[in-house]
């Protein structure tokens, strides 16, 4: 096995995932290869300070009333979002009545020949 | 009634949101934990990881109409959290140093002001002092931020979480062979960054049987 194919396993090295035989091959390879060496030690050394230091988290809880505060948050952007809804159509009715209103205004006769056609928000 | 999967749980959402959030919530309850957890590692900070928490489950709300379950609902949650907090340390401006300094030495007293991101070696902790532990926090931030961001990604989904190369794989769709080379690169990256940021620290951690990360002295 050379540099080049032990630096492959490397990770696997790292995780101890390798299986018997290929570790036994891979150690035998690591003497001859001092990068290979260094950087599973680095590698390794990383690893275990994570893991180590992350462990004191383990058991960590959201804080109470993490998931009522989650759902008034939903439920108040919900709210918003219905009233904006709301607000839009009313818009849009006011403004086609007040297109209707002026096209009654410039074109008092337009009403009376259009009125099957005219624009209507219903 | 039989516990529903993830799946069943996100194709009861689509029909029942925004109007019933029941399902939404049986996801919420069986994941928040673990999101927090996830998050807090990264941010080091109780109420910066609950917002963003948070802010991951309401994405959530507002996308699952669009998930389509090529991956899994968790590799999906996971992902989004994992970007969550990395955004997050992008914005959030770090907590100043901690009261006492690593290297406490008389000499440090008269010392100017010091690069924040250089943090010296302790010489004389103890194994336990907390103030040590939340620098050294402070610091992974610091080195999180400086990584490129699929590296990060990577390593707190590893190293972190401790997620399975195969997990990740399935987060990133990416063949498992890739996902070991970019982790490995990634741990020697942090290294890097690690020692230039933070000093020679010694970075032999060990477990004591109280769950409690311990650094040995040299």
């Amino acid at each position: 096995m050379n540099c080049e194919e032990l630096a492959q396993l490397l990770p696997d090295l790292v995780d101890g995932t390798l299986p018997a035989p290929m570790l036994a091959e891979a150690e035998a390879a690591l003497s001859e290869c001092p990068d290979c060496r260094r950087e599973l030690e680095a590698a390794r050394q990383i690893r275990t300070f994570l893991i180590a230091l992350q462990a004191e988290n383990a058991n960590l809880r959201v804080p109470d009333g993490f998931e009522a505060r989650l759902l008034a948050q939903i439920h108040g952007q919900r709210a918003g979002l219905e009233l904006l809804d709301l607000s839009s159509k009313a818009f849009i009715m006011w403004l086609i009545e007040l297109i209707n209103l002026i096209g009654a205004f410039i074109d008092p006769g337009s009403e009376l020949r259009a009125s099957g056609t005219q624009l209507s928000g219903a | 009634m039989a516990t529903l999967t993830d799946e069943e749980l996100v194709a009861r959402c689509k029909t029942e949101l925004p109007s019933d959030t029941r399902s939404y919530e049986m996801l919420v309850q069986r994941h928040m934990n673990r999101v927090y957890s996830l998050v807090y590692r990264v941010v080091a900070n109780n109420e910066e990881a609950e917002d963003i928490a948070q802010e991951v489950f309401i994405k959530v709300y507002h996308g699952l109409h669009k998930f389509e379950q090529q991956a899994s609902f968790s590799s999906w949650l996971y992902r989004i959290a994992t970007n969550s907090a990395l955004d997050a340390l992008d914005k959030i401006k770090r907590r100043p140093k901690a009261a006492v300094p690593m290297n406490d030495s008389k000499a440090r007293e008269n010392e100017e002001e010091t690069d924040p991101l250089h943090l010296q070696p302790s010489q004389a902790a103890g194994p336990e002092d907390s103030l040590i532990l939340a620098e050294l926090r402070e610091c992974i931030c610091r080195v999180l931020k400086k990584l490129e961001r699929e590296q990060a990604r990577l390593l707190i989904m590893r190293d972190f979480d401790d997620l399975s190369y195969d997990e990740i794989a399935n987060v990133l769709q990416v063949g498992m062979s890739t996902v070991k080379m970019r982790i490995h690169r990634a741990r020697l990256a942090f290294q890097e960054f690690f020692n230039q940021f933070c000093g020679q620290v010694n970075l032999n951690f060990s477990v004591s049987s109280s769950g409690k990360a311990e650094m040995k002295k040299e």
